[in-house]
């Protein structure tokens, strides 16, 4: 599957500008400190085709000083856990969240379960035993809708209606985050700075 | 139902509950779940970096390359060098003096 992605990162400072940031690639974020832990651990995030959000993360975390580079992201079905459109990839992490739960509690996030077979992964691998054989993760973030996504910038509504008189909808406007565990030529086939702001 | 490799990783979970005693398990998870950052030693960054960035055919470097040859630092160890000093300011209250110091030492 081939997927653009787009990538903010901090405009501030002059150490690396845009052309550095263009041959040196994404940016890492790191599943730091609880507060600071990632959606889906360590990893090169980006948003699935969505310069709206794009911007909007821009203007939030970085203050209104940001660039916005474009990807084009090949994920090959064997490295990509697909949490958006595929039920299998879907009920396997509904498996393995359920395996862990006696250990964990209600609260345990998916960020960490990933750091955790990430790194059951590193220990195993040299074995010939592959506990999580990932390159990329992609899922579906529900908790920017409505209230939250309007004031992010975001003012378009695109909840449709199934039906006229019922309460039913679809969200023409998700917001797909992939995040790539690794960063190389086969995944990443191309960077390219596409704006600044402001 | 799954895939080969998510039937692997299921089938390394079951194995991996089964064979670890409980109180170990609950020690990985929980220490996950309260992970601390410690960032990477300058010889782990610029090995990654070069792993990473170096030794990978990509074009998108030959395209850029070009901006960079008239700069005195060769055009590998300029971008290396930029790009930990954008990380060490990134997390410049994460990463102790003594790295810092060993990134002045390597850059000079």
């Amino acid at each position: 599957m081939k997927i653009i992605g787009h990538h903010t990162c901090d405009g501030k400072g002059s150490l690396v500008d845009i052309a550095e940031i263009a041959a040196y690639g994404p940016f890492l974020s790191m599943h730091e400190e609880p507060d600071k832990h990632k959606m889906l651990g360590t990893g090169y995030y980006f948003f699935d085709n969505n310069m709206a959000v794009a911007h909007a993360h821009g203007k939030n975390r970085y203050k209104r000083q940001y660039h916005i580079f474009e990807a084009e992201l090949a994920l090959d079905d064997a490295i990509f856990l697909d949490l958006v459109g595929n039920r299998i990839s879907i009920m396997y992490i509904q498996t393995v969240m359920q395996k862990f739960k006696p250990y964990t509690g209600e609260k345990w996030t998916l960020g960490s379960l990933i750091e955790f077979l990430k790194e059951k992964h590193k220990e195993e691998s040299p074995k010939g035993v592959f506990p999580f054989p990932f390159k990329a993760i992609r899922v579906v973030d529900n908790s920017i809708e409505d209230d939250e996504q309007k004031s992010k910038g975001i003012k378009e509504d695109f909840r449709i209606y199934f039906f006229p008189d019922k309460d039913k909808y679809v969200n023409l406007s998700p917001i797909f985050t992939v995040c790539l565990l690794e960063k190389g030529a086969s995944l990443i086939q191309s960077f390219k700075h596409k704006t600044t702001y402001p | 139902m799954f895939t080969l490799e998510q039937q692997q990783s299921l089938d390394w979970i079951d194995k991996y509950l089964a064979e670890t005693p409980p109180e170990v398990i609950q020690a990985e998870v929980d220490r996950i779940s309260n992970l601390q950052f410690e960032g990477p030693t300058v010889a782990e960054y610029f090995d990654n970096f070069h792993k990473a960035f170096i030794l990978q055919d990509s074009p998108l470097q030959e395209e850029t390359k070009s901006l960079y040859e008239n700069r005195s630092l060769p055009y590998r160890v300029y971008l290396a060098q930029s790009s930990y000093k954008k990380h060490l300011r990134a997390t410049s209250n994460k990463i102790s003096t003594k790295i810092m110091r060993t990134a002045a030492a390597h850059s000079s």
